[in-house]
């Protein structure tokens, strides 16, 4: 496995663009890549064998709507809200214990898909559900 | 964090680190009495036991599943039994079997992570896991593998890690082939090498000499260490069924937790579920393993040192680990994955031993199979008093340090629960106001 997407989210609200996005990558094949969706960011750490390269594609609060956002790890630009994650294992904290143990790639791609509803046992809302061509779309012509 | 005035002290942690969930910690002291101890919850109830009336039976699972990121299996296996216990429906050995290696592979991926990444910092004096990490990287990595080992079991055995698909009531909707099955004993063989060198690990930990008063609450079996069937047990000789719980046991609204408190009906004084209520309440049914690892560790019984959960857990790790090679071993699949029922108007419940501790579920059928009513019990609720009462065990003892201190020490105190703040999180009732016109 050389480039890794994964899809970080969970069943509340908006909270699972990232998974939708990476299935729809997944569907589409236009990308060369392994492809997998997780709900606690620790489970990161299991799946990083063999990866060259990885992007992780996750919802981010605090964006302006419509554009999809890249960051370079490592950054400061982001960081894990407290009620999100496992045990406090954030995605910034899950990136940074893989650093400290060594087990992620040299190149690493966060990308936020811009969303403001994380409501529990909530469906995703429409109007993203109708965006995640368009973010699909820009990581097929950044990536493929 | 704190004010002080001449003769009030308050003390409040905003955010508990290294707990699932959100919660606080709320202390108020007059000079040197405790006037208050509150662990506030404050993440929003989830309100699942409504969500649940007028759902099929069919999708009570996955419904509750979604309680708790860490623990789906838990309230899934527990809500099935519920059902099926309402309806009568026997669930064949070799298929109970599976469901138990499903539930031990929950423990596994708990236990591991809560010892290695929650716990153990605290005896190394380490802020968090990733502070361990810097100094003990092979033991942050032995507790990702067993994650691992876990999330891989339920993967095969359940459909998928995230919120398992295949427990289904009456059976699984799917069961594996036993080569899927046999491609976890390198697994399971690692993992319990792994799981005696941790307990051999925490036995060395310099525990704080501290003694709470409790009573330990578990289900208790005369067969096997008891995780998804039994009576519930009480260290002070009480034994129950399943079905009498809510005459034993209650809950009640506190005002400084959106989390119900659970009592036991009669008495002011808590209980404690968890590993620590379970060894204490089967320990002669632990596998041969961690029995004989236990006696080296000289770890003597009873213990009222909730500090020694984290030995609890490693020796609940060892148990899962040489049981579910067992399981696994010998597993041949027999006669269907699922029992043929019929739904019929009624009520079940049922208790199982979610990692954290034991967790109750009952439902109020109707003749289509659909919940009418649904009351689910958490670990975390029933632990909070306990947690209170540490606290104020302890605090006499922290009196003189500064409030940095207390705080830590506190936080120290209610991680030996592995609280899951979420799940506690499930239930508000509501109170008709009538207005007068």
């Amino acid at each position: 496995m050389q480039r890794l997407f994964v899809g970080i989210g969970s069943h509340q609200g908006d909270d699972q663009v990232g998974w939708l996005i990476v299935e729809q990558l997944k569907r589409r094949g236009n990308i060369a890549a392994d492809f997998r969706i997780i709900s606690k960011p620790l489970d990161l750490l299991d799946i990083l064998d063999n990866c060259e390269e990885l992007i992780l594609v996750d919802a981010a609060d605090g964006c302006e709507n419509d554009m999809v956002y890249f960051w370079k790890w490592p950054t400061t630009d982001i960081s894990s809200p407290v009620s999100r994650g496992t045990h406090g294992f954030g995605l910034v904290e899950a990136l940074i214990l893989a650093d400290e143990l060594r087990l992620l790639p040299t190149n690493v791609i966060i990308v936020g898909i811009p969303v403001n509803q994380f409501a529990a046992l909530q469906p995703i809302q429409s109007k993203t559900v109708a965006s995640i061509e368009k973010f699909v779309s820009t990581l097929e012509a950044t990536y493929a | 964090m704190s004010e002080s005035s001449s003769k009030k002290r308050q003390i409040h942690v905003p955010i508990l680190t290294r707990v699932e969930g959100e919660g606080a910690l709320n202390i108020v002291l007059n000079q040197k009495s405790i006037e208050r101890v509150e662990l506030n919850i404050y993440e929003p109830p989830r309100f699942f036991e409504a969500f649940l009336r007028g759902r099929s039976h069919n999708e009570v699972a996955d419904i509750t599943a979604r309680i708790c990121g860490i623990c789906p299996i838990a309230y899934q296996m527990t809500a099935v039994q519920a059902i099926e216990s309402a309806w009568g429906i026997e669930i064949p050995v070799s298929v109970q079997r599976l469901r138990r290696l499903m539930y031990l592979a929950e423990w596994i991926e708990s236990h591991g992570l809560h010892i290695h990444l929650l716990h153990a910092p605290d005896f190394f004096g380490c802020d968090s896991g990733l502070e361990l990490a810097k100094h003990n990287p092979q033991a942050v990595q032995r507790g990702l593998k067993l994650k691992k080992i876990g999330n891989h079991t339920l993967e095969i055995l359940g459909g998928r890690a995230i919120h398992p698909i295949s427990l289904a009531v009456g059976g699984f909707y799917r069961l594996p082939r036993p080569e899927e099955l046999h491609a976890l004993i390198e697994d399971f063989q690692w993992g319990l090498q792994a799981s005696i060198e941790i307990a051999r690990w925490v036995g060395g930990f310099e525990f704080p000499d501290f003694h709470s008063p409790t009573t330990y609450v578990a289900l208790q079996s005369q067969l096997e260490y008891a995780i998804m069937s039994g009576n519930v047990a009480s260290s002070d000789g009480r034994l129950l069924a399943t079905t009498d719980y809510e005459d034993a046991f209650n809950e009640e609204h506190v005002s400084h937790s959106t989390a119900l408190h659970s009592r036991r009906k009669g008495s002011e004084e808590p209980y404690q579920v968890g590993p620590l209520a379970r060894i204490h309440l089967n320990y002669d049914l632990l596998c041969p393993t961690a029995k004989r690892i236990a006696e080296e560790l000289k770890w003597r019984l009873p213990t009222f040192n909730p500090f020694h959960s984290i030995i609890a857990r490693a020796l609940e790790l060892i148990q899962a680990f040489e049981e579910g090679l067992e399981i696994i071993k010998t597993f041949q699949p027999s006669g269907k994955a699922r029992q043929d029922y019929q739904p019929v108007e009624g009520r079940g419940c049922s208790i199982t031993e979610a990692p954290r501790g034991l967790i109750y579920h009952r439902y109020d059928l109707d003749s289509d199979g659909k919940v009418k009513t649904a009351k689910i019990v958490p670990p975390t609720s029933q632990n909070q008093r306990q947690i209170e009462q540490d606290l104020y065990e302890a605090l006499p003892t922290l009196l003189d340090f500064d409030d940095a201190y207390v705080a830590q020490n506190c936080e120290k105190l209610i991680r030996n629960y592995d609280p899951c703040i979420s799940c506690s999180t499930h239930f508000l009732k509501v109170r008709r106001i009538h207005k007068k016109d």
